[in-house]
């Protein structure tokens, strides 16, 4: 579980988080959806220990991260949005190197590694260097990556960007299955269908505040639009700013 | 085991795969420093064998009316040739070094006893023409000198009257320090084989890795931040003391192909010398990698820290820049000068000098201590949320 409470972060001038709560549970998605610039990297950068925040509180399994960074990551898996591969290692040797810098033994990590492989469908390309792979090769291994330590906690950025629609659903169906499993996962998007196909609950930021939490119907009750679409634009402040 | 050992030995790995990397450290961070030394030392050499092996041609104007003088030049193996009849048109239009003209006033001054004038033309802007202008002057001042005292005789004075002074030069360097004259640029040749060496690894490895967008993951497991930033400095250290073992090896191995000989010098450039200086350069390379991860990791972008680390490479020039323009006494205050202290210590070492005791490690401590320095902001640098975008 993911508790977050008044985060606020600036870079100079620009605040970039305002007011930031919410909590992702475990067994549920939870959708961060925003329009870009809104803040979700930096709130996620944040839950992550790679930028401290300016005021608020996180707790990851009653972990914080400010003051155990070690110890929170551990309970954390993450796809940032930077996901670059070792090119010139191959897709299975990226997931060892993660794994045992996780620190899990030799054994463990080829275990859990050949797992995933098979889990995610990667057992064609994994022996091959990561230089020739397709996005959603890449997609693949650096998700894998991000789980090589079983964490209970997942934060995903953006994780069908680029992708076709194959990959697509079956990224889907591989986060509903980690919900289902126990696991809080963290959905980040700006895409509106990611998180009216995941989603129980959204929380909905828009420049650097949460504007709405709830689940897709409590979004079209408050607001009275007929779509999710309609909502997100009535509560991101309109059009303009969603650009 | 340690998230240290994890890092480097992945660095290591992935790195050895790199043609590029291989390329750019071991082949041309090896190769650079032997071969421009051999290319000076041997143009040096060929130089040295021409000057001393050419004959010298002199066109002369006017010999006639100094026969004893020609025949004298002719004697000490001058080839005495005809000057053309416009010999300052000559020389602007580079068909002559230069002219030997004998005025036609030359004999009857030279039966009266006044001093007569013999002219050399030349062009000292002419630098190639430079030995031959001073060669022939050494000449006809040694012939005017041995005349000079053959007059004397004549009239039953002792020369010596003439010359109250006698200046004596007695060189008392030995053959190592002669050697070691053209070796005054050693200390920079081998210490840049460590700045090649790591230079590409240490750019690759952080702004690289940025601009890869791996670097965010990598920062995301829970390791601190100081076992990946030594990791991968380490994985730098290694490939500049690859480079810098090999830079070594070839310098050793040069040494026997060259005709060094022809010089009349000895270079100490024997294994246990070459020992000696590789211990030596540890903490320099330990210095290197720092101030190239540290210059890597606060760069924005990997050009930008090619562009940086280029400039990086000019500061080892400066201490022995220094040393080889201007020698001087080495003394023990020196040692606590990182890099001035190994280029020092090198170039005593290639002279065959003695070295007080305690100087070896007095110059490691300070290195080795500036390099941590370095790599300590090199952490704090990683460390920044700025990092992560560069």
């Amino acid at each position: 579980m993911i508790k977050v409470d008044g985060l606020a972060k600036h870079f100079g001038a620009l605040e970039a988080v305002r007011d930031v709560s919410f909590t992702a549970c475990d067994g549920e998605i939870t959708g961060l959806l925003g329009p870009n610039g809104a803040g979700k990297t930096t709130t996620l950068r944040m839950i992550t220990g790679l930028l401290p925040p300016d005021r608020g509180a996180i707790r990851i399994d009653g972990v914080d991260p400010g003051a155990e960074p070690l110890a929170a990551r551990r309970r954390l898996g993450v796809l940032p949005d930077a996901r670059g591969l070792y090119r010139r290692l191959t897709g299975r040797e990226n997931l060892l190197y993660f794994g045992r810098l996780q620190g899990l033994s030799a054994n463990e990590c080829e275990a859990r590694a050949e797992e995933l492989i098979a889990t995610l469908n990667m057992s064609d390309f994994a022996g091959r260097r990561a230089e020739g792979y397709s996005n959603g090769q890449r997609v693949k291994v650096a998700i894998a990556r991000a789980l090589i330590h079983r964490p209970r906690n997942v934060l995903l950025d953006e994780p069908t960007n680029g992708l076709d629609i194959m990959s697509i659903r079956a990224l889907r169906r591989f986060v509903a299955e980690l919900a289902a499993a126990g696991h809080a996962v963290i959905l980040s998007t700006h895409v509106m269908q990611e998180v009216a196909a995941l989603c129980r609950r959204i929380v909905i930021i828009a420049g650097g505040e949460v504007v709405a939490d709830g689940s897709g119907d409590e979004l079209l009750s408050r607001t009275g639009a007929a779509t999710l679409e309609d909502a997100f634009v009535a509560l991101t402040g309109g059009e303009g700013m969603a650009a | 085991m340690k998230a240290w050992r994890i890092v480097f030995g992945k660095e290591v790995r992935e790195n050895l795969r790199d043609r590029r990397t291989l390329l750019s450290s071991l082949v041309f961070g090896a190769m650079f420093g032997p071969l421009l030394f051999a290319l000076i030392l041997g143009i040096v050499i060929s130089r040295e064998a021409d000057k001393a092996g050419q004959e010298l041609k002199l066109p002369v104007a006017g010999a006639d009316a100094a026969p004893n003088l020609i025949a004298w030049l002719k004697r000490q193996g001058v080839v005495v040739e005809t000057a053309p009849d416009d010999p300052e048109q000559a020389i602007a239009e580079r068909r002559v070094d230069l002219v030997v003209r004998i005025p036609g006033e030359y004999p009857a001054q030279w039966r009266s006893g006044a001093a007569a004038v013999v002219e050399i033309l030349h062009d000292s802007s002419r630098r190639d023409t430079e030995q031959a202008v001073r060669r022939a002057r050494t000449l006809l001042e040694a012939w005017g000198a041995q005349s000079g005292m053959q007059r004397l005789l004549l009239r039953g004075i002792d020369p010596g009257i003439a010359r109250p002074v006698e200046v004596q030069l007695r060189d008392q360097s030995t053959p190592e320090s002669r050697g070691a004259l053209i070796l005054a640029m050693l200390p920079y040749l081998v210490m840049l084989s460590v700045f090649i060496g790591g230079m590409y690894l240490a750019i690759d490895i952080t702004a690289g890795e940025r601009e890869r967008r791996s670097l965010e993951p990598l920062l995301l497991n829970p390791v601190a931040v100081w076992q990946i930033a030594s990791g991968k400095m380490l994985a730098t250290l290694l490939f500049a003391l690859i480079a810098l073992a090999l830079t070594l090896a070839m310098f050793r191995l040069g040494m026997q192909f060259l005709p060094v000989a022809e010089l009349g010098v000895r270079f100490n450039l024997h294994a246990p010398a070459l020992l000696v200086m590789f211990v030596l350069m540890i903490p320099v390379a330990l210095l290197a990698v720092g101030l190239q991860t540290l210059t890597a990791a606060f760069s924005r972008s990997f050009r930008e820290a090619q562009t940086y680390l280029s400039f990086l490479m000019f500061v080892p020039l400066l201490p022995s820049l220094w040393l080889a323009i201007s020698p001087l006494k080495p003394e023990a205050w020196m040692m606590a000068v990182p890099l001035f202290n190994q280029a020092l210590l090198i170039q005593m070492t290639s002279r065959a000098e003695i070295i007080a005791p305690g100087w070896h490690l007095a110059a490691a401590a300070a290195t080795t201590a500036a390099a941590l320095l370095a790599a300590a902001a090199a952490i704090h640098f990683y460390r920044r949320p700025q990092m992560l975008e560069g």
